[in-house]
């Protein structure tokens, strides 16, 4: 099967709160998507809707075919979800948690040691003892040994030094290779730009855009500023060809020139900033 | 897969009991202790009990649990007057543990972390209701130990082991009831204070039991509606008012409250 994810009409209401309306999209095997939008745009209710914490007011959503409601145990086991908050339990050690997670698998801890030393975290502290960053680790280690073929991640890579940020993808890649599919939610637009397939943004609990990043680095729009040796300066937007602007340009006495390619980020503050929505 | 795996609870509830070991194990020292004061002072009482203690109020030995002071003559009966007041203490602590083994887990979201294993709701519910179970029955039997050793030690003649154990285990089953009220109320919602909202249930059906008592004949149907009252250390000794018929109706309706607090626990939303 190649749609592991496919919401379908999903909308959630909190009373009347409306958090996630009628949103439809797929995640194909192998894929790495991103889920991005600001605070309260509808990201985290969306994916704990997919991982059966909570439960879609309208709509479907299937996992390799099952449905998160109906299947809910059946899809547990087939996903690794990491939730964004890194509430654990605190009397409890690093270790403690991670021989619970094995024991449901029958796994040995080998798997765990390995990661800890990865991610550099002390697995025999408590979780009380642990700073953000840690706490965050934990979450990592424990998502990473269900070593399941879905990973759904809600801000990842909040409070993770980008040492570890770039360590945490360099792991996820290694997973999507052997054909694991990855959705995650997160702020950080750059690394969604570098690391992500795709980027699916929601803006008010509604899905505005849908971007395939080998699109949006082949057919970048880029900005253009020069200043010829006379004196006249011009700043454009230009779609195409980069070799052709080159082209273009070259045939000019410049005196100045920077071009800057646009990037998701500015794709996403376009449609928070202008309300726009892509159809 | 089978939405239901023994394997997956028991993995569960040693996980909450190894997290919840402290409390439990300061409760049930603290429950021996108590009990012990008080039990080992019986022959003191004994003679007390005899001489004095009948001009007592009617209605402190009302709330108290009995009809008169001279049972205290009888280690069976001392036993029993404490009993019942310590059931109070006893079953505020259930509920507070067990409707906080059920919510703590949604107010500290760590129903994220639990709930990302490949374990079902109802395998979740389950192992919270063999977590409380398990807790109460330790605190139970360390008082229950206690006053049984105390017993031995200076019972004499007055202490019947059968008679005792028939008041323990009939009264205990108090406890357990408020147990899987407060897994009811757990169960129902995360959005409440569930532990207090428990508690006050307590109370609040051991008051209506003391009013019962008070209004005599015009109240008596309220002494069905407080298990304290149904299931007293008397009525479990002599077993009067149909207590084994009680003992089943209200065993009934414990199983229909913990199933309809798993029914409603599995399609809801957690608080998080």
């Amino acid at each position: 099967m190649d749609e592991i994810i496919k919401v379908n009409d999903f909308t959630k209401k909190y009373g009347k709160l409306t958090a996630a309306k009628n949103i439809s999209f797929t995640v194909k095997k192998g894929e790495i998507v991103g889920f991005v939008g600001k605070n309260g745009a509808g990201k985290s209710t969306t994916i704990r809707c997919i991982t059966n914490m909570l439960f879609p007011t309208q709509g479907d959503i299937k996992i390799k075919g099952l449905d998160s409601v109906k299947d809910a145990k059946k899809i547990n086991s087939l996903v690794s979800y990491m939730p964004s908050e890194t509430e654990l339990y605190e009397g409890v050690t690093s270790k403690e948690l991670f021989k619970l997670v094995l024991s449901f698998d029958g796994k040995k801890m080998s798997y765990a040691e390995e990661l800890s030393q990865y991610f550099e975290l002390n697995m025999n502290k408590k979780i009380q003892e642990l700073s953000l960053g840690n706490r965050k680790k934990v979450s990592i280690i424990i998502m990473f040994l269900r070593n399941a073929e879905i990973m759904i991640l809600d801000e990842p890579t909040s409070g993770l030094d980008p040492l570890m940020q770039k360590k945490f993808f360099d792991k996820i890649h290694e997973k999507t290779k052997n054909g694991t599919t990855v959705f995650l939610s997160s702020h950080n637009l750059n690394e969604v730009e570098k690391y992500c397939d795709r980027a699916i943004i929601i803006k008010d609990g509604t899905i505005v855009d849908d971007l395939n990043m080998a699109e949006v680095n082949v057919a970048k729009i880029q900005n253009v500023t020069y200043m010829t040796s006379d004196g006249k300066s011009e700043t454009y937007e230009y779609e195409g060809d980069i070799n052709e602007l080159i082209g273009e340009l070259s045939k000019m006495n410049l005196s100045h020139l920077e071009i800057k390619g646009k990037s998701v980020e500015e794709e996403f503050i376009r449609y928070y900033k202008e309300g726009e929505i892509h159809e | 897969m089978n939405n239901f795996s023994n394997i997956n609870v028991f993995t569960l509830t040693r996980f909450d009991l190894k997290n919840n070991g402290k409390l439990i194990l300061v409760w049930s020292i603290a429950t021996f202790a108590i009990t012990f004061l008080y039990m080992i002072l019986f022959s003191s009482m004994q003679d007390m009990a005899l001489a004095e203690w009948d001009n007592m109020p009617v209605e402190v030995l009302q709330f108290m649990g009995v009809e008169s002071f001279r049972i205290m003559a009888d280690y069976n009966g001392y036993f029993g007057m404490m009993y019942n007041l310590l059931l109070i203490v006893i079953s505020i602590f259930t509920t507070t543990f067990s409707a906080g083994i059920i919510n703590k887990e949604e107010k500290s979201k760590s129903i994220e972390f639990l709930y990302s294993c490949p374990v079902s709701r109802v395998e979740i519910y389950v192992s919270k209701l063999i977590t409380a179970l398990i807790g109460l029955l330790i605190v139970l039997s360390s008082l229950i130990a206690s006053a049984t050793i105390c017993g031995f030690l200076n019972g004499g003649d007055t202490f019947i082991l059968s008679d005792f154990f028939q008041i323990a285990l009939i009264s205990g089953f108090i406890a357990v009831f408020y147990m899987g009220v407060a897994l009811f109320i757990g169960g129902l919602t995360g959005k409440l204070p569930v532990s207090m909202i428990s508690a006050m249930v307590v109370v609040f059906t051991y008051l209506i039991g003391y009013l019962g008592e008070l209004l005599k004949d015009k109240g008596e149907f309220l002494l069905y509606l407080s298990p304290f009252q149904i299931f007293s250390p008397t009525n479990a000794l002599e077993l009067r008012g149909g207590t084994i018929t009680n003992l089943i109706i209200y065993g009934i309706i414990l199983l229909g409250l913990i199933a309809i607090g798993c029914a409603v626990y599995r399609k809801r939303d957690f608080k998080i």
